[in-house]
């Protein structure tokens, strides 16, 4: 066992290192975190967090102030982003409830065991991770590019050969129930807009 | 070196070099997950169902009122275009099925609860499949590191 033991640990203890090292350096590309990382905002994010916390006093900084989770509970989060948040999980249900669009998502429905988690919450965080990111530009949002996300050829998911990419009505009714979806919260108009504004901005992305 | 202690050496390397791909796995899934907070609403479910007639004020009312009474459920919504109704609940406390028979198929209009075929889950939108292996390791480690 002793000879055994002594014959392979030098073959051992090569594979640790290179697995360790390919481990480090490839896989898992992380970025190195600051020490303080200051979180990129914009207006459209602090107005967004300022009104999910009530509207009141000064709008800026509001994006970012990390606030309790209603649906998290002993966590916080950015209020800009519960506030995204929020609004996207108005627009899943609107989504759910309209024929043109819900063609797109069958993983919304799809019944997984009790205590399991559910399609609908993953798409509620990956939605909002990218309307986050395209808000706010921190880069929160980890799935595919848009362009790949929404082409049958390079995403074998979505639509199929007769239908390779989404079309323009397609992509106005998503604009239309997002934007439904703002309005039953009431969120002001001018920042519904300017939401729409940064939506529309992918367009080319997504229908093309 | 004899036959058996030769195989005694391929058993142990074959053991522990799978041993150090679980390892890797386990150290690259931590590295990823590290400082990650959980997804909120894990356990909330959608739920769809097709109404085939038309609802009148009254009984879209008493339907909103009693589906949102039962347990689990957070919400709904109704889509007067398409005749459709969503609501969600929280799949540790209730089923999709038992919220249907308790607040819709017990009021007698006539309505279906729409659950997608295995080939339409395999289409559009992507989910990571949270049940299988790699997700309920995922979930684990993520448990014990944040």
């Amino acid at each position: 066992m002793k000879h055994l033991l002594k014959s392979t640990f030098p073959l051992i203890l090569a594979i640790i290192g290179f697995m360790f090292f390919a481990t480090m350096t490839t896989s898992c590309k992380k970025e190195k975190k600051d020490p303080k990382p200051t979180l990129a905002t914009t207006p459209l994010y602090d107005t967004l967090g300022w009104f999910i916390q009530g509207a009141q006093g000064k709008v800026a900084g509001n994006g970012t102030k990390m606030i309790n989770d209603p649906d998290n509970p002993g966590k916080k989060i950015q209020a800009g982003r519960l506030a995204i948040r929020t609004v996207v999980d108005k627009a899943i249900m609107i989504i759910a409830a309209d024929t043109v669009l819900n063609v797109y998502f069958p993983t919304l429905l799809s019944e997984v065991t009790a205590g399991n988690t559910t399609g609908y919450s993953h798409l509620l965080e990956t939605f909002t991770d990218f309307v986050q990111q395209a808000v706010s530009s921190q880069e929160v949002y980890k799935g595919l590019p848009m362009t790949t996300a929404h082409t049958h050829a390079t995403f074998s998911r979505f639509g199929d050969a007769d239908h390779p990419t989404s079309d323009e009505a397609d992509f106005d009714q998503f604009i239309n129930d997002v934007g439904q979806a703002a309005n039953s919260l009431n969120v002001p108009t001018s920042v519904t807009g300017q939401l729409a504004t940064l939506l529309i901005s992918v367009k080319g992305d997504i229908v093309h | 070196m004899s036959t058996k202690k030769k195989i005694k050496i391929a058993i142990f390397s074959l053991l522990g070099f799978c041993l150090l791909l679980f390892a890797t796995l386990v150290v690259h899934i931590a590295i990823m997950v590290k400082g990650k907070s959980q997804l909120s609403s894990t356990t909330i479910q959608i739920a769809r169902v097709d109404f085939q007639q038309e609802l009148d004020a009254d009984q879209l009312a008493t339907i909103q009122e009693d589906i949102r009474a039962l347990k689990g459920v957070k919400s709904s919504f109704f889509n007067p275009k398409s005749n459709i109704l969503i609501y969600t609940f929280d799949n540790r406390e209730n089923n999709a099925k038992k919220i249907y028979q308790e607040a819709i198929q017990s009021s007698n209009i006539i309505s279906t609860r729409y659950v997608p075929s295995s080939e339409e889950l395999e289409a559009g939108c992507p989910v990571i499949n949270k049940n299988s292996f790699y997700g309920r390791l995922t979930d684990a480690i993520s448990a014990i590191i944040n």
